[in-house]
């Protein structure tokens, strides 16, 4: 089970709605292999909806999605779970399994490459091997010593670096952070983000994170999608925005942007 | 004044919950009505007032031997005749409760609609389809009339049926409380697994894993703490189902009350509720420490 190499996206015309919302409107965007990308935009701007194509978690109402070159609409249901496995995700709200251990709640992230029964013994017991590759990434995100502990005695911040380890389990192609700092204070919120950076870096993996915050975004990721009202409103790389371009996304939302967005 | 400045106006405070409230104490006050109950009715008579001195006096002062003149050669002190008695009332209460689980987890699992519901991921075969929409709705019918109907019969009217097909058989004891508390457990967990939080199970699914392992770990291991809660509760109940059963004839504690009680050895019966509720707070305090260390 070798890593997949970094996991490359392309919206095509991608349109979501939802009934007569429109959450995202004809976008086109190309993320290639090993590529670390923000997406950045007021709320109700279409982050998390475009976040939730990529790994086909929403379908779009129009257009086309392709994850590694792949029409995600042309796969079927077990072709689906077999490229969701290679997509590392780290919700907003973590969705951990408050009643196990660290180390259960990590494993739970490779049973999308595991049969049934073997997913039961490494959940429930897991092997030796498995422990000391846990404990390698826990190490990784800097909380190796609650490998045993109930994952709800954890700290916000500590079950936030859960998330991302059970994600890094899944030995990913790339990984999908939906607003990482929401769940922590702000002193931490840099730390996560950049941990998610540096991982991301070191493995050449594939990283898209969508961020409230336009400086965090600046100073730690190569590449800025912007968005606004469900389009792309610009797409450069951070050292070529201005804090014109940031002050105009808000400004332009803070008049368009009234009704409810996603 | 609050229509000027755009304030909605208040709800009236009286809307659907006191709607409730004032209907249930109508229908309360119409059933002591019907019934004809007074007050009046508790003032017992000479008779019954001293047979409940009797009775009450002995609380203070158990009886540690029989009471009876004369017993059989051989018949067992009574605490340990009391022992007894309470280890064959946990001993049918432990094998309802293993047949009741076993009824609970299989019913529990085919009357929830978390495992048949959902849409899949890709796109869907023929035969995919056929279950979720043909397969899983007919089981799960099925499985929630035969919880109804198991559930809707108390286990002294199962014990009753029984008893008038089987006969005195301990094995129609242990169906009649296993019946019942199967279908309470299938109810609860049924609900407690379709109502988990189900963002366990999303992220699941979004790391690729199958639907079996997005049911069982997103949501039944999810749901586990409330589940053994529940159980251990209803384990509780058995105990007490289990020794009035012994009302019936059965040999739990329940029978050895009603017999010591119908030749008014007082201070026996005593003895017998004495042993049981210690049974209970023992039983209590372990399940509480089990709950505070899982929950």
């Amino acid at each position: 089970m070798s890593p997949d190499p970094g996991a490359s996206f392309e919206l095509r015309r991608a349109t979501v709605r939802f009934g007569a919302t429109v959450a995202l409107s004809a976008c086109d965007l190309r993320i290639d292999a090993g590529e670390r990308v923000a997406l950045v935009g007021p709320s109700g701007s279409g982050k998390s909806t475009l976040l939730y194509l990529l790994n086909a978690t929403l379908r779009p109402s129009e257009g086309t999605v392709f994850a590694s070159g792949r029409d995600l609409s042309t796969l079927s249901s077990g072709e689906i779970r077999k490229m969701r496995a290679g997509i590392g995700a780290v919700p907003q709200d973590l969705r951990l399994i408050p009643n196990l251990r660290v180390v259960q709640n990590v494993v739970t992230g490779r049973t999308g490459r595991m049969g049934f029964l073997r997913s039961l013994r490494e959940v429930f017991h897991p092997s030796k091997e498995t422990v000391r590759e846990v404990y390698g990434i826990l190490e990784r995100v800097g909380i190796a010593e609650k490998i045993f502990e109930r994952t709800d005695r954890l700290s916000g911040g500590q079950q936030q670096r859960v998330a991302i380890a059970r994600a890094l389990f899944q030995r990913p192609g790339a990984i999908l952070a939906d607003e990482p700092v929401s769940a922590v204070d702000p002193t931490r919120a840099r730390d996560t983000v950049e941990l998610l950076g540096e991982i991301a870096r070191e493995r050449g993996l594939t990283l898209v994170v969508s961020l409230h915050n336009l400086e965090l975004a600046r100073a730690l990721f190569p590449r800025i999608v912007a968005l606004r009202a469900g389009s792309v409103a610009f797409d450069r790389p951070a050292d070529e925005i201005s804090d014109e371009d940031f002050r105009r996304l808000y400004e332009l939302a803070d008049h368009e942007m009234l009704g409810d967005g996603c | 004044m609050a229509a000027e400045t755009g304030v909605p106006a208040r709800p009236f405070p009286i809307r659907s919950r006191g709607a409730v409230l004032i209907s249930i104490g109508i229908a309360a006050a119409l059933a002591y009505s019907h019934l004809g109950l007074a007050l009046g009715d508790l003032v017992p008579d000479a008779g019954g007032l001293e047979i409940a001195r009797d009775f009450f006096s002995r609380a203070f002062s158990p009886a540690m031997s029989h009471e009876a003149d004369w017993v059989p050669d051989g018949t067992a002190s009574l605490p340990m005749r009391a022992l007894r008695a309470i280890g064959r009332t946990i001993a049918f209460a432990f094998a309802a409760m293993s047949l009741a689980l076993l009824i609970g987890i299989v019913f529990g699992f085919t009357s929830s609609t978390a495992w048949w519901a959902g849409r899949p991921a890709g796109a869907e075969t023929a035969l995919g389809r056929f279950l979720r929409r043909g397969v899983g709705p007919a089981f799960w019918l099925a499985s929630r009339t035969f919880i109804v109907v198991v559930r809707s019969i108390h286990e002294l009217l199962w014990a009753l049926l029984f008893l008038v097909s089987f006969g005195l058989s301990d094995l129609a004891a242990v169906l009649s409380i296993a019946l019942p508390y199967g279908g309470y457990l299938a109810k609860i967990f049924s609900e407690v697994v379709d109502e988990a939080p189900r963002g366990a199970a999303q992220a699941l699914t979004a790391a690729g894993a199958s639907g079996p392992q997005t049911f069982l770990f997103g949501l039944v291991v999810r749901s586990l703490p409330d589940l053994l809660s529940y159980s251990l509760y209803r384990f509780e109940c058995a105990l007490r189902s289990s020794a009035v059963l012994g009302f019936f004839g059965y040999s739990t504690v329940g029978l050895f009350i009603r017999q010591s009680f119908l030749s008014s050895y007082y201070g026996e019966v005593w003895t017998y509720l004495y042993v049981l509720i210690a049974v209970i707070l023992v039983f209590d305090v372990w399940s509480g420490a089990i709950r505070r260390r899982m929950v």
